[in-house]
């Protein structure tokens, strides 16, 4: 069994070729530009469509646990997840994220579009949240989809323990990591990563496995949009072949407010990816293959 | 006896169409002359009769060749006369009853309103579709199209008639005369020699149309002298180049009222080739002719027809078909018009240039060329039509999606079934909600109760289905022994084989091959809504039949949770095995029955289409609620496409899904799927792939709308925004402002992929 927040087909931004990516819960980080916030938590997560609400209370009527008040706040805390208050909503406005799902039948689901993913040299993504948080269920899934002769990404944050990365390294094919900042304090305090680990991951696999790492480095205002040349840098030195450089986007506000948190770039509007092109002359001048977007 | 009404729409009609340039008086005494005709040889021969008919209306309804125009040949045509189908004037001899109301209202004086007045009475005893209709149409089974109360409709038409414009080519018209007087001669032979000889009286009427039309623009008076000294030519001789042979077929598609054109690139691209390399011409003139052929045929407006076919199996002179494929290619880019259809049949050899240029077009926005599958179609056609595999490799999509032969056969829709409202005669003891009238003939609909389990409920529904299969194949085959009883349809019957050679005229005999088609609407809407009933009454036991029948009744309204939970079921479109093999069982039995029933009843072959013009939004406006979830009045799904709302697995998943009905079942089926510009430009390669795996998977077929988020909805709001924004509704492209709101609605509900 795995959690699961979603499952999407032709996903073309995760990865090489047509993929479908598996979306897991739970991640050590918060990142607050993050555009999946829903899973971040291990627990089903709601998420309420202020769009879509009437207002008719019914959810609350529902909810014998009282987790739920107006205008509209969810006690997680409270929340014995039986979703009554989902079942009950006519207007489509609560849904839960979050399901157990057999290994078995993520793969079958994967499967389906596997002449799809031999035809483009696609495959299958992990991402989440961080994959490696459901360590033993992931490392499940990967073998299952390499035992399928599948091509297996992970959309990682790094941030775990190098004896975790070197048990599921067989299984993985390519390693989409992060790398958000260089400065350990400025991370922490920001994304609460432990850059001492992220480094030491991105260490070993440039050691072992370069072509398997490409690293991704979400550009946000304020926080390290002046330190792309660094990354990139960072990259030559590891002989890390490919950087991508993930303009900041809003994309993921929405889901914010339906989580009723306070999106902390409301006020940004989506970065011009052209603003990041002379970053690919730079990285040549560094041997290093520059991408904008994934 | 009581006349059934048969008045109103007779076909979908989107693009406006451009008025007839002649005085309503002049109009009216060319309706005049044709109906005395039409009466004074009513004791003749039919084919003698049509001839006559046709010398009213040839060369007089030709109008004034445009300032721009490259070839001859612009038509009139009036609420009586003669044709082939109902998007242009009507059927055989016909008079369109509402157009000639709204005609009559055109005219100044009393004495002219009577005039029309006599006209009106007349046709309403000879009108072929009218005469038709009185057989067929009664009060509850079977409704005239497009007339959505019932579960089913009927017409006489003789669409989708792509003829041999090779042997139009090859023979000239003087070739023509000599084949016909080579055979023995008969009333339909006399006619057909007379036709070639009307057909030349066209040619002249051209040529004197073009020379009014000279100016001080030399450019423009070198044209037209082309235009002149090439319709001289084709007068007497076969044609020898490129702009004869686009020239004599035009005028003679005109003249046979065929809306249809096929395989140009077999017909045309020899002649192209030739001049080329000859140097007569070079491309760019290829290119000029081309795009005036477009614009004639864009301003024919049929809104659903105008098929032109390149590429595929079953071609000579592939090289010279390929570099006729690539100037279409480009014209359509260019033009931007929502007809011609211009259809690619492709396979696994076709260039992959040619597949680019293809998918750049697309990618464009501009709807076309729509892709059909040879790999996989010649197959199924020879399957389903049960010819010979050359033969199948002549196989033409046309109108909104239904096959026929190049030159061999006819296969007119003329049978429409909705698959909805029939189950749910088999839930309401044969009474349609809607009007609570008893649909069910004489077939015994047993009450819910009795149905203890899924089969017992499912069997019901096959023998209402059945017994409108009956009804089916009765009608289509009684539409062609009316037209067969009134005309010949001469021009038609020329090309076709075996026409000349058996002395017969198409419907009579003559035709090689004779099929037809049944168009099936809310194929998904239903399978999905067995599905929902088969999960919640007699495997999850939650609800009874009676229960989940009660909140359709009530259009849902006090049933919200249990609409709900039948939406959250799993639907078609979305790869899911269980409930795609239940859209797949009903296919398999709606198309085998049609099917069986056209064998074991003499035709070639009678296959149902999973087409749609708008058929589905309209009839849905007149189907109650269904226990798929969909509300009263609200548009079925579109073609074999799930249901707006239900496809959310992404496009792989809804491809796979529509790629698991066997082809070899059906006569022509559609799909539509939805992209943003981002996509199809950003994405470019991996979108290539998701069609080519879905083209290797056994699809059949492709239609792609390219339009932003939120685009359609700002025309709605601004549609002077938009003048050019073309959308596939289904078996046809429109402007999209130029669509009703329901239309437009249905449009905006399927899902878009970025």
């Amino acid at each position: 069994m795995i959690r699961v927040s979603n499952i999407e087909k032709f996903a073309t931004h995760d990865g090489p070729g047509i993929r479908t990516t598996v979306f897991l819960k739970g991640c050590p980080l918060h990142c607050p530009w993050c555009a999946n916030p829903e899973t971040w938590k291990m627990e089903p997560t709601l998420l309420h469509d202020e769009r879509k609400c009437v207002q008719c209370k019914t959810c609350m009527y529902m909810c014998a646990q009282e987790a739920i008040s107006f205008p509209f706040q969810w006690d997680i805390d409270k929340c014995i997840y039986c979703k009554k208050c989902e079942d009950a909503c006519l207007q489509d406005a609560i849904s839960f994220v979050g399901k157990d799902i057999e290994i078995d039948e993520v793969i079958k689901e994967v499967l389906k579009d596997k002449d799809y993913f031999d035809q483009s040299n696609g495959g299958v993504t992990i991402s989440g949240g961080e994959p490696f948080m459901q360590f033993d269920a992931f490392l499940e899934l990967v073998k299952q989809c390499k035992e399928n002769g599948l091509h297996v990404a992970v959309e990682t944050t790094g941030n775990y323990s190098l004896d975790k990365l070197e048990q599921a390294l067989p299984y993985i094919d390519l390693f989409l990591m992060d790398l958000k900042h260089l400065d350990a304090k400025k991370l922490k305090d920001v994304t609460g990563a432990n850059l001492d680990l992220i480094l030491n991951n991105f260490r070993y696999l440039a050691k072992y496995c370069p072509n398997k790492v490409i690293v991704r480095m979400p550009v946000i205002p304020r926080f390290n949009d002046d330190i792309c040349e660094e990354v990139i840098k960072f990259c030559a030195v590891l002989k890390l072949a490919e950087v991508n450089l993930l303009p900041f986007h809003t994309m993921g506000k929405n889901k914010w407010n339906q989580m009723q948190i306070k999106f902390k770039y409301d006020q940004d509007s989506m970065m011009d990816r052209d603003i990041l092109n002379p970053y690919m002359d730079i990285g040549k001048k560094w041997g290093v293959k520059v991408k904008i977007g994934g | 006896m009581a006349r059934i009404n048969i008045d109103g729409e007779q076909n979908v009609e989107v693009s406006i169409k451009i008025p007839c340039e002649k005085s309503y008086s002049e109009q009216l005494e060319i309706m005049e002359a044709y109906t005395k005709v039409h009466k004074e040889n009513r004791s003749k021969h039919k084919a003698i009769r049509e001839v006559e008919c046709l010398k009213v209306l040839f060369p007089r309804l030709f109008r004034s060749v445009e300032s721009d125009d490259l070839i001859a040949g612009r038509l009139d045509f009036l609420p009586i006369g003669f044709g082939s189908v109902t998007s242009i004037g009507g059927v055989g001899h016909y008079c369109v009853f509402h157009k000639l109301r709204a005609f009559k209202k055109h005219l100044k004086t009393d004495q002219e309103r009577t005039r029309v007045d006599a006209l009106y009475d007349y046709w309403q005893e000879h009108d072929v579709k009218s005469i038709y209709c009185q057989d067929v149409l009664n009060e509850d089974t079977t409704g005239r199209f497009i007339d959505c109360k019932y579960p089913f409709m009927a017409t006489a038409r003789l669409s989708g008639m792509m003829l041999d414009y090779k042997k139009l080519v090859t023979l000239g018209i003087n070739g023509l005369i000599d084949l016909i007087q080579s055979y023995p001669t008969n009333e339909f032979m006399q006619a057909s020699l007379e036709c070639m000889h009307l057909f030349k009286s066209v040619i002249r009427r051209q040529i004197e149309l073009g020379d009014q039309c000279y100016t001080k623009d030399k450019a423009r008076n070198c044209d037209l002298d082309l235009m002149k000294s090439d319709l001289e030519y084709i007068l007497e001789h076969k044609p020898a180049t490129f702009h004869q042979a686009l020239q004599l077929f035009w005028l003679y598609a005109l003249c046979a009222g065929c809306i249809n054109y096929g395989r140009m690139d077999i017909v045309l691209g020899p002649f192209l080739k030739n001049d080329i390399d000859s140097g007569l011409i070079d491309e760019n003139q290829a290119y000029r002719y081309l795009k005036s052929l477009w614009k004639m045929i864009e301003n024919r407006r049929t809104t659903v027809n105008g098929r032109i076919i390149v590429g595929g199996k079953g071609r000579e002179n592939v090289e010279a078909c390929d570099l006729f494929t690539r100037i279409c290619l480009k014209v359509c880019k260019d033009t931007r018009y929502v007809e011609p259809q211009f259809t690619l049949r492709f396979d696994s050899n076709t260039p992959k240039d040619i597949m680019d240029m293809a998918y750049e077009c697309i990618a464009s926005g501009a709807t076309y060329p729509t892709l059909y599958n040879d790999d996989v179609n010649v197959d199924a056609v020879q399957y389903g039509m049960r010819v010979d595999r050359k033969i199948a490799e002549q196989y033409v999509p046309f109108g909104c999606g239904e096959y026929v032969i190049q030159g061999k056969s006819v296969g007119t829709p003329n049978t429409l079934l909705n698959l909805t409202k029939i189950l749910q005669l088999a839930l309401n003891s044969g009474y349609d909600p809607m009007d609570h009238i008893y649909k069910a003939g004489p077939v015994k609909v047993l009450p819910l109760s009795s149905f203890r389990t899924f089969e017992e409920l499912y069997d019901q529904y096959k023998v209402l289905l059945d017994y409108y299969f009956d009804l089916s194949v009765y009608c289509q085959k009684h539409s062609y022994e009316v037209m067969n009883q009134e005309v010949s349809f001469l021009f038609n019957s020329i090309l076709m084989d075996d026409c000349l050679g058996r002395q017969k005229a198409i419907l009579d005999g003559g035709v090689e091959i004779l099929g037809g088609t049944n168009e099936t609407y809310g194929n998904i809407n239903t399978s999905d809504a067995l599905y929902a009933i088969k999960t919640l009454v007699y495997d999850q036991k939650k609800y009874s039949l009676e229960e989940l029948n009660v909140a359709a009744l009530h259009n849902y309204e006090g049933y919200e949770r249990l609409r709900k939970e039948i939406l959250a079921l799993p639907k078609y479109g979305n790869d899911i095995e269980n409930v795609d093999e239940f859209a797949n069982d009903l296919y398999e039995y709606v198309a085998k029955g049609i099917r069986n029933r056209g064998i074991q009843h003499g035709m070639d072959y009678y296959l149902i289409v999973i087409s749609n013009n708008q058929t589905n939004t309209d009839w849905g406006h007149q189907t109650d609620a269904s226990l798929d979830g969909r509300l009263k009045g609200v548009y079925l799904n579109p073609a074999n496409n799930p249901q707006g709302y239900a496809a959310n697995s992404g496009p792989t998943a809804v491809l796979n899904s529509l790629s698991k009905f066997n082809v070899k079942y059906h006569g022509g089926s559609v799909q539509n799927i939805k992209f943003t510009p981002r996509m199809m430009y950003e994405d470019k390669e991996k979108v290539k792939i998701l069609f080519d795996t879905y083209f290797k998977k056994g699809g059949c077929q492709l239609m792609v709308t390219v339009v932003d988020h939120g685009q359609l909805e700002d025309a709605q709001k601004h549609p002077e925004k938009y003048p050019d924004l073309i959308v596939r509704v289904a078996g046809y492209s429109a402007v999209f402002v130029n669509l009703t709101k329901d239309v437009q609605d249905e449009l905006l509900s399927r899902t878009l992929y970025d």
